[in-house]
């Protein structure tokens, strides 16, 4: 099942790696790698010492490490990110820190989007398009079941598009 | 002595940290908010607060809590500064240390039990 949420507090403390299946959101601080086959939400509280493997990212608080996510990175304007970056697509806001490279998921870029398919379980690359589904008032269907288990979360990572500045540098 | 016990034994909702189906955290887990396992834990928990260690986790440390709550799998020592509980169909492999223990008809369990006064 890689519908699950999981939440580390903000004044918890995790010394070790997390790995799994599912959407993390981390207000508190994780000093190790985070492999994950989700979405990761990082507070502004948040703060990471490791890597980061995930299928997306939106990063709002301290981050030494390199990041690597199948789709979408946004870096938030409370955001720090030391430490490359690879993502299919990125935006920063204004007033995020980010030293380090980037480096654009290429192949993953020129796919044509992933249609969703029935009784078919999520990849990692229909996490976001799904988003995007669920944010319009209009859409024709309802998501597939699997994937609007974590449209909260979804829906955290794709709010305030208005704010979001597309200079990549 | 027990009385003074009942207020706390509502249920607590899921808050502070959840370790959801799934996710498996290898390391140490500190801290001083309620703590929910429903994945897995190997190395150690210690908190000022609560820990639930939810059915159909699997736990493999020892935990250092205020109160501990086990319905999954726990193999480690467990220590609480106020109470344990194991429930029914709970299975703990470990010594157990507090000052309130109790243990549910029906949970598994094999280890030493100390209620230190």
């Amino acid at each position: 099942m890689s519908n699950a949420t999981h939440r580390i507090g903000a004044s918890t403390r995790i010394t070790g790696s997390v790995a799994g299946s599912g959407d993390l959101t981390v207000a508190g601080a994780i000093e190790g790698n985070i492999q994950l086959d989700g979405a990761v939400l990082l507070e502004p509280t948040s703060q990471i010492n490791g890597d980061i493997v995930a299928a997306a990212i939106r990063v709002g608080g301290k981050v030494i490490g390199n990041v690597q996510v199948d789709d979408k990175a946004i870096l938030e304007r409370s955001a720090d990110l030391e430490g490359d970056l690879t993502a299919t697509s990125l935006s920063i806001e204004a007033g995020a820190a980010l030293r380090g490279r980037f480096e654009a998921n290429r192949d993953a870029a020129l796919l044509p989007p992933p249609k969703p398919q029935r009784n078919a379980a999520p990849t990692r690359n229909e996490v976001l398009p799904a988003t995007e589904r669920v944010s319009r008032p209009a859409a024709k269907k309802p998501a597939t079941v699997s994937a609007s288990a974590s449209t909260e979360q979804l829906a955290l990572l794709s709010r305030s598009p208005s704010r979001v500045r597309s200079d990549e540098e | 002595m027990a009385i003074t016990t009942q207020a706390r034994t509502a249920s607590p909702q899921p808050s502070g940290t959840v370790i959801g189906a799934g996710l498996t955290v290898d390391g140490e887990i500190g801290g001083n908010e309620p703590l929910t396992v429903y994945g897995s834990v190997k190395g150690k928990i210690s908190l000022t607060d609560i820990v639930i260690i939810e059915k159909g986790s699997v736990v493999e440390a020892d935990v250092e809590a205020s109160e501990i709550k086990v319905y999954g799998s726990v193999t480690g020592n467990l220590v609480a500064t106020d109470r344990i509980d194991v429930a029914t169909n709970a299975r703990v492999i470990g010594d157990l240390r507090a000052p309130r223990i109790q243990i549910a008809e029906g949970a598994t369990f094999k280890g030493h039990i100390e209620m230190d006064v």
